[in-house]
Parts: C-alpha cells; structure tokens; sequence
C-alpha cells in the first residue's frame, strides 16, 4: 500500500471533520422525515378510525344480538333453552329497577301475567308428562309473584295503593277468567289441564285479597 | 407527534446530523448514498420517539441505528448482483465519474484510505477519536465495549498508523 505523509494525513483529518450537509440539504431532510411522519401519523389515524369503526360495529352487534336474545328469553316458556335466561337474569335485573312500591308492584302484576301466558303455552305445545313439570315451575313463579303483590300491598301506606290495589284486582280476575278458560279446553278429568288449574286454584286461593 | 417532542428531534436532529451523515460517508464512500442512509436513520429514530419516547443517549442510539443501516446497505447492495443492477440502468461509481467520491476528494482521501487499511477494530475506534473527537468513554458507548478495550485499541491502531504514514 501507498504510504502517504503525516501532515497531509493530519490536514486530511482536519477536512473530514468539517464534512457537513449544506443547510439547505439538512431542510430538505428534515421536511422529509417530517413529511413521511405526517404520513404516518394519517395512516395511524385512519388505523384508529378504522378500529373505531370495528369496535362500534362489534359492539351495535352484541347490543343487537343481546337484545334479540333478550326478546326471545322474554318470550320463552319452561322448558326452552333460553327461559332461565329470563327466569335468572332478565327478571331480577327488572326487578332491581323498579324503585318504588308502586312500580315494584306493577312489575309483579304483570309477571304474574307472564306464568299465566306460559301455562297455557306450554299445554298447547309440550306432552302430557313435559308439561306436567313445566307447568309447576311456572306455576311456583306465579305463587312467588303474588306473595310479592299481598306484601307491597300490606306494605305501601301511599295512596295511590288503593288505585293500585282495584287494578290488581281486576288482574286477578281476568287471569281466573283465563285459568276456566284452561279449565274448559281440558275436559278430561286425567289431562295436565285439570292439574293446572287445580294448582292454580290454590294460588288463587292465596291471592285473594 | 406533539409538538413538544418534534422541536426535541429538530433539536438532536441538528445536533447529530453532520455526525450520522459523516459516519455514512465514511463508510458507504457515496455521498448520495450517505445522504439517503442518513435520512433514513432519522427516519427510523422519529419513529422510535414517537412509539418509545426519548431514549437514553440519543447520540449513541442513532450510532447504532445508524451501524444497522449501513450494514442493511451493504446486504441489499450484496444481494442485487452487478448484472441485474445495469439490466436496470445502474452505472457503477467508478464508471459513472471514472472515481470514486473520495478520490474526487484529495483533502481527505489520504484520510479514508489509511483508516480503510487498518483493521475494523481499530478503524471505527480510530475514526471516532480522530475524526470526532470523542472521549475514551464516549466511544466506549457508541461501540458497547468497555474504556478500558476502547483505550488499548487506540493504542495499537495509532501504532498501526504508524505503519502506513511516512
């Protein structure tokens, strides 16, 4: 190898440690670099919106299902997939929500309607000996709910109660009307029909005020 | 980014710029190709600070992204073999200006040749204490070793020099 002397050697060093960018190239660099983060920071953006987008998409979806779901339990009858749904969530989370007396007893009313409702569904669709065990858990709802009714009712000192209490009753009376309509479709002494209406009979018996 | 972190990389930006792109020069022997290597090292440290944040040593860390480039350059360029970069209107530099940046560039070509000759080892140690001037600890930390390894490769590379100065 070529040997070369000292002092240009150290000249040289002198000159490679002024070696810089010109100004002008050192902008053009930077608004480059800037440039391309813009970029960036757009295509994060738009990566964001986009997940936004996903997320409230999934979300409307579960509230849609949920709610599609919820819909379907509250129709539901013992015996469907979906009725402890109804029975063990949907119902207790209902009843927390009803705040005052009067709503609480509305509430109850209205469920006490709903075993009524499956009573007679459940005859319509299920055997002899399914709708036997059916029908006693939506009859035992059914007795829950109007000892919920008899203790708002002895409870309330409000005066809408007495309001309150002659629309319970007229209630009532429509579902004994609907229990004698379950009476006189089953003819038959053996059919699950009669025992229905001889347990319903009993729960009457408790709701007579 | 906010704004507050794009004036801290303008400001290191100005500050290590002339050092990366010398560095660059130094080893690429390209002054187009220093300039892009450069801009890409500054690239990736914007990125890095927005991601990450500021890191410890913001001269040592864009020592080592720039090493990593450097050596991506020289991989990419080993992988396009000459015959398909001239399919593709390439002109090597020697062709392209008859010769290279640095032997356009008498001052410092003295510089370059003599530290190319040497060993890595004592090169970038060399070129870092001589060129920029850093302190034994400084080089200690741009080149992960410890000072004391960094002051004995001084010792024997100006001894190599030496050797190859008249």
């Amino acid at each position: 190898m070529k040997k070369y002397p000292q002092e240009q050697f150290n000249k040289g060093i002198e000159v490679f440690q002024h070696v810089a960018l010109s100004e002008e190239k050192k902008d053009t660099m930077l608004a480059s670099i800037l440039s391309g983060e813009e970029q960036t920071s757009t295509d994060n953006n738009r990566k964001k919106k986009s997940s936004h987008v996903w997320i409230g998409g999934l979300g409307a979806l579960f509230v849609l299902g949920f709610s599609g779901v919820a819909f379907a339990a509250q129709e539901s009858v013992p015996g469907d997939f979906l009725y402890p749904l109804e029975t063990e969530v949907l119902e207790p989370v209902q009843e927390l929500l009803q705040v005052s007396p009067e709503a609480k007893y509305v509430y109850h009313t209205k469920r006490a309607q709903e075993r009524i409702r499956e009573v007679k569904e459940i005859q319509a669709i299920y055997s002899e000996q399914e709708a036997e065990s059916l029908q006693e858990i939506a009859q035992e709802e059914f007795a829950e709910h109007i000892e919920e009714l008899e203790l708002l009712e002895i409870n309330t000192t409000l005066d809408s109660s007495v309001d309150l209490l002659e629309a319970f009753e007229n209630l009532i009376e429509d579902q004994e009307e609907e229990f004698n309509d379950i009476e006189t479709e089953n003819t038959e002494p053996e059919t699950l029909g009669q025992g229905v209406i001889e347990n319903n009979d009993a729960t009457q018996e408790e709701v007579t005020l | 980014m906010d704004s507050k972190l794009k004036k801290r990389f303008e400001s290191e930006y100005r500050e290590y710029v002339d050092v990366i792109y010398r560095l660059c020069l130094f080893k690429l022997n390209n002054s187009d190709h220093a300039y892009d290597v450069t801009q890409d090292v500054f690239t990736k440290y914007f990125v890095y600070l927005e991601k990450k944040g500021s890191p410890k040593s913001p001269k040592s860390f864009l020592y080592q992204i720039a090493r990593n480039q450097i050596i991506d350059y020289y991989r990419k360029k080993k992988t396009e073999s000459l015959d398909v970069l001239q399919e593709n209107g390439f002109e090597p530099e020697e062709q392209r200006h008859g010769e290279t940046y640095i032997e356009r560039q008498s001052e410092y070509n003295i510089v370059y040749k003599t530290l190319m000759s040497l060993d890595e080892h004592y090169r970038d140690v060399l070129y870092l204490r001589l060129i920029e001037e850093n302190s034994i600890s400084e080089i200690a930390e741009l080149l992960n070793i410890s000072p004391n390894n960094v002051s004995v490769r001084i010792n024997r590379g100006k001894k190599k020099l030496q050797e190859v100065l008249l």
